[in-house]
């Protein structure tokens, strides 16, 4: 087990390589069973002080399995770990010709109803950026293991825009479906 | 959380929504929020003299973020170039009354209205 949970961060903690690439299934085996070895329940006949620590610990892991998950907290996480905190409410300008994508899709979605076929549209646009997406976690990796750190940056701030896009695309599928079952 | 009523009012009927051709005397201005994944385009039509005689803007993003491009693209026509930048987001926010956690939306219009002037700069030096 590992030594001390809070004070291991969190590819230590499921003894993973410090690297943007991660097996999901093994972070998936380490998050069950370290939620079973500090299971609140264990601990009925336990101090209070053993409970509240057991509670830090499970919120602790939590976070840890939340952030190994998801690609963009994954990259901001490994900057974090190099000391280079991501301030994104404070990060505004950026490639106009990403943007002026970014404007492109946002435009199509809200005409998407007036395509002969929407639900075939958003899944060819989710698909397309989906796999655009793919790509820039790559660019990502390798911008990150050659320690070029402002690049890592604007490729964490276009995943962003990218995830957005790819949520508002989900939620307009799911209500045209709604629609068309009626 | 509930909006005030002037951001209420823009968002609502928002001004001057739109796109201009690209053209010598436009200048345009893309910004982004990785945050929210706010996105917006400010574009300024600029006289001979060097005045904005129209400004449009299209915000994909929440209220706050609209009822600003709104705001600043009415604000900004009328001014020479030097006025337009010199506009602060502060100024923005407080008419608009943001609370805090939607200053954010007020420096995206500062960053956009600077863009747009700096892309019309670098067209027409």
């Amino acid at each position: 087990m590992p030594k001390d949970i809070l004070s291991s961060n969190f590819f230590e903690l499921f003894e993973l390589p410090v690297s943007y690439d991660v097996d999901l299934n093994k972070v998936q085996q380490h998050y069950m069973a370290l939620q079973k070895e500090v299971h609140p329940d264990k601990y009925t006949g336990a101090t209070d002080q053993e409970k509240r620590l057991s509670m830090q610990q499970t919120s602790w892991i939590n976070e840890a399995q939340a952030t190994l998950k998801d690609p963009v907290a994954r990259a901001t996480y490994l900057l974090k770990l190099k000391g280079v905190d991501i301030n994104l409410e404070n990060e505004t300008t950026m490639d106009a010709g990403f943007l002026m994508q970014q404007l492109e899709v946002r435009e199509r979605l809200e005409n998407i109803k007036q395509e002969n076929d929407p639900l075939d549209s958003l899944e060819q646009m989710s698909k397309e950026l989906k796999s655009a997406s793919d790509d820039m976690m790559k660019s990502f990796a390798q911008a990150y293991e050659a320690g070029e750190i402002d690049e890592s940056r604007e490729w964490i701030r276009k995943l962003q825009f990218m995830h957005k896009a790819i949520k508002q695309i989900n939620t307009l599928s799911a209500d045209l479906e709604d629609e068309l079952m009626g | 959380m509930a909006y005030g009523e002037k951001v209420l009012d823009h968002y609502e009927n928002p001004r001057n929504v739109g796109s201009f051709d690209n053209a010598e005397n436009i200048g345009t201005g893309m910004v982004g929020a990785p945050a929210c994944g706010d996105v917006m385009k400010l574009q300024i039509k600029v006289g001979d003299d060097g005045v904005i005689e129209d400004a449009v803007f299209k915000t994909y993003g929440c209220g706050s973020a609209i009822a600003s491009s709104s705001l600043l693209t009415e604000w900004v026509k009328g001014k020479t170039l030097e006025e337009a930048q010199a506009i602060k987001n502060t100024e923005i926010a407080e008419e608009l009354a943001l609370p805090p956690v939607k200053i954010h939306c007020s420096v995206l219009a500062e960053d956009a209205i600077n863009a747009a002037v700096t892309d019309y700069r670098n067209k027409n030096n």
